[in-house]
């Protein structure tokens, strides 16, 4: 038996020794976007992070934000939108949204991160946008993954859904990471919201499990 | 039967000035007028060393080394007489606050024993020490208060008839007069006669004795409760660290919550108000969005501002106000998201503020204009206020349902070249470049022509390649990228 197989039945025996801990029934948040909740399964999760990586500079990303605040806003429910490079424009979000939005206007990402983790650790408000597509790729980099595990610990015990809004990924600890394309023309300026929906495309890049851990390892070996 | 009862705080100027530092009771300390250099009340330690009324400073220090001296406050005195007014409130809807350091109010009769002693308990929570009187009138009770070690009841004037006249503060001429007669007492006082006093005395020995007698039953000038509860210090040397001062306004807060307990109320606001030594003031006002009577979260509100407080001078005064409400009950309806400790997020969001500063943390309200970017960032507001209280001015152009995608600004604008022919079919700029391959425009926006604030500028929507949509704007023949479609 080779040393690899070997290592894989050690890790199995232990694992149905000493199971990992069952996957968690996790509660949803609806977003009000039937496809992104269907992707989701639900919505977006409770205690968790979802990473939203839009590379192409008009994505839709910002609009499919705007559709989820606004459903939960209808919902009564109030959001926080963490703007990293200060770039949300309040009039054409509309006065429906904002009258439930708490918006922090950073200029840097670090301040983004630590107001995140402020937001978190306060747990009053349920949905939390993190935007950070409008900061420089060097500021990015300096962020480094021991805060987003630091935040990934601090949202699990809580029923706050992070939602971030990045240029690239960034995020290994998300629980899901979703690719967002869109390819738009000047006429989508006047679409509705039903027409643009559909328009845009989500798959899921990565998805955290209870059993990754052996999967990767696997991988590894 | 009637009964009256008076709170009697002895030497009530001191005990003023005393209350933030209630250690130095027990020293010898005197205190003096503002202006004036004689020595108005004492200590008993001070008093035993045998410094005595009207002496100088110079005289006191020298027959007892080491004391104690205090300029009398009016600061002070007025929060105190707040305090007593206060504690006596809670015992009785009729008060009169008949002068500083002496409350009288209706006392109910029964009452058992053991409760007598409440208020004197309350005060001495808040570092005031204080006598009780209970009498079937006002004046009697103010003799038995005085007359008291610390709780004493009469129910007539021979009850007090052994209290030394000098109680009744007569002027020196009457007294002298009195003495010479061998009157020392009330009661002897009192057996003289109202008509035999006034024949020999004249009328001005009549209210003394009136007093004395209880014979007049009058009634109390009756005072609403106070509303507001404050806590002010003047310090004796300047502060120009943080530390001193979080451990005066943890006390202030301290103090301020017993009061409030003490009325069944809670803060709903608090001031706080720092002067300088140049003369100046600094306020602030912290809005508590769930009323509360707690020191911790009130202290932590404080905590959080000053440690990013900066102070070009040192800090002479101090003064801590809080606005009383009644505690808040309120039901959540099943459906609604209400805050799940809205005392903890507000902190938060002061945390947030001093983080990124004024102006940055909030909830976006829009201006009634058609000018791009015009908003302002309002404070967040919860619950059914939100719809009473908000100013949501919104232009006419945005009230068309939401259509078309979001639009992300920067902020300022990005400098940009475009080539123009008729219409733009390049754009050079730090974040995107590249050959237009649609517009349209020009989009006219101008206004505040009319208040000398004028703006205007041509918009065009353009499409690059790799479907990217922008706005650029020229602006006095200057090209900017305003934001991305996205």
């Amino acid at each position: 038996m080779s040393k690899s197989s070997k290592l894989i039945e050690l890790r199995a025996r232990i694992q149905q020794h000493l199971s990992a801990p069952p996957a968690q029934h996790r509660a949803y948040l609806e977003t009000g976007v039937p496809s992104l909740d269907k992707l989701l399964a639900g919505g977006l999760w409770k205690g968790g992070i979802v990473e939203l990586t839009c590379e192409a500079k008009t994505s839709g990303a910002s609009f499919l934000m705007r559709t989820i605040l606004r459903h939960a806003a209808k919902e009564g429910r109030w959001s926080a939108l963490i703007d990293g490079s200060d770039s949300f424009d309040p009039q054409s979000a509309g006065a429906q949204m904002l009258k439930n939005l708490l918006w922090i206007r950073c200029k840097k990402a670090g301040d983004a991160i630590r107001s995140v983790d402020l937001l978190l650790r306060d747990g009053n408000l349920p949905l939390l946008f993190l935007d950070l597509r409008g900061n420089p790729a060097t500021e990015l980099a300096a962020i480094s993954s021991s805060n987003w595990y630091r935040l990934q610990r601090a949202i699990e015990p809580t029923s706050v859904a992070l939602v971030a809004l990045t240029p690239r990924p960034l995020i290994m600890c998300a629980d899901v990471r979703l690719l967002l394309e869109g390819h738009f023309k000047l006429a989508s300026l006047d679409d509705e919201q039903e027409v643009l929906l559909p328009q845009l495309s989500l798959s899921i890049s990565r998805k955290r499990s209870a059993t990754r851990w052996t999967e990767q390892m696997e991988a590894a070996v | 039967m009637n009964l009256y009862a008076v709170i009697f705080v002895p030497d009530f100027a001191l005990q003023a000035v005393l209350r933030n530092t209630p250690e130095l009771r027990a020293q010898t300390v005197v205190l003096i007028a503002e202006k004036k250099t004689r020595i108005l009340q004492m200590t008993p330690s001070a008093h035993a060393a045998g410094v005595t009324q009207g002496m100088t400073p110079t005289q006191a220090v020298a027959r007892c080394n080491g004391l104690i001296i205090k300029i009398q406050s009016p600061d002070a005195e007025r929060v105190a007489r707040a305090a007593l007014v206060e504690c006596a409130c809670s015992f009785s809807p009729f008060v009169e606050e008949t002068a500083a350091g002496i409350c009288t109010l209706r006392w109910d009769a029964e009452w058992p024993a053991s409760q007598k002693k409440r208020p004197l308990v309350q005060l001495a929570a808040v570092h005031l020490c204080a006598r009780l009187g209970i009498a079937p009138n006002a004046d009697l009770a103010l003799l038995a208060a005085q007359s008291a070690d610390s709780c004493r009841e009469v129910r007539a004037a021979r009850d007090l008839a052994a209290v030394p006249i000098e109680i009744l503060a007569l002027p020196p001429h009457l007294l002298s007069v009195l003495g010479k007669w061998g009157i020392h007492t009330l009661g002897d006082f009192v057996a003289l006669g109202r008509d035999s006093l006034a024949e020999r005395l004249g009328a001005e020995i009549l209210p003394f004795f009136d007093r004395a007698s209880g014979r007049i039953d009058r009634p109390l000038r009756c005072i609403p409760p106070p509303e507001i509860f404050e806590e002010s210090i003047e310090f004796e040397n300047e502060i120009e660290t943080l530390e001193p001062l979080l451990f005066i306004l943890r006390r202030f807060l301290e103090q301020i919550a017993l009061r409030l307990e003490t009325a069944w109320l809670v803060a709903s606001e608090l001031e706080l108000r720092l002067g300088f030594t140049i003369g100046a003031f600094y306020r602030r006002r912290f809005d508590i969005p769930s009323p509360t009577c707690d020191v911790d979260v009130l202290f932590r509100m404080l905590h959080t501002h000053l440690e990013n407080f900066r102070a070009e001078h040192p800090i002479i005064s101090l003064r801590l106000t809080a606005t009383p409400s009644r505690p808040w009950r309120q039901q959540f309806g099943l459906f609604e998201s209400a805050l799940r400790d809205p005392n903890q997020f507000f902190e938060t969001l002061a945390r947030l503020g001093a983080l990124l500063g004024e102006g940055h943390v909030g909830t976006p309200n829009l201006f009634s204009t058609h000018r791009p970017d015009a908003f302002f960032i309002g404070p967040v507001i919860f619950g059914e206020l939100s719809d009473r209280r908000r100013i949501t001015a919104e232009p006419s152009a945005t009230k068309a349902p939401m259509a078309g995608l979001s639009f992300r600004r920067f902020r300022p604008a990005r400098p940009a070249q475009v080539l123009f022919k008729k219409r733009p079919v390049f754009l050079q700029s730090v974040e995107v470049s590249g050959a237009i391959i649609d517009s349209f425009g020009p989009i006219r926006l101008s206004g505040n022509w009319w208040n000398g604030a004028p703006w205007s500028h041509n918009e065009w929507d353009v499409q690059l390649h790799e479907s990217v949509l922008c706005r650029i704007y020229e602006e006095d023949g200057a090209w900017f990228l305003e934001g991305i479609y996205d």
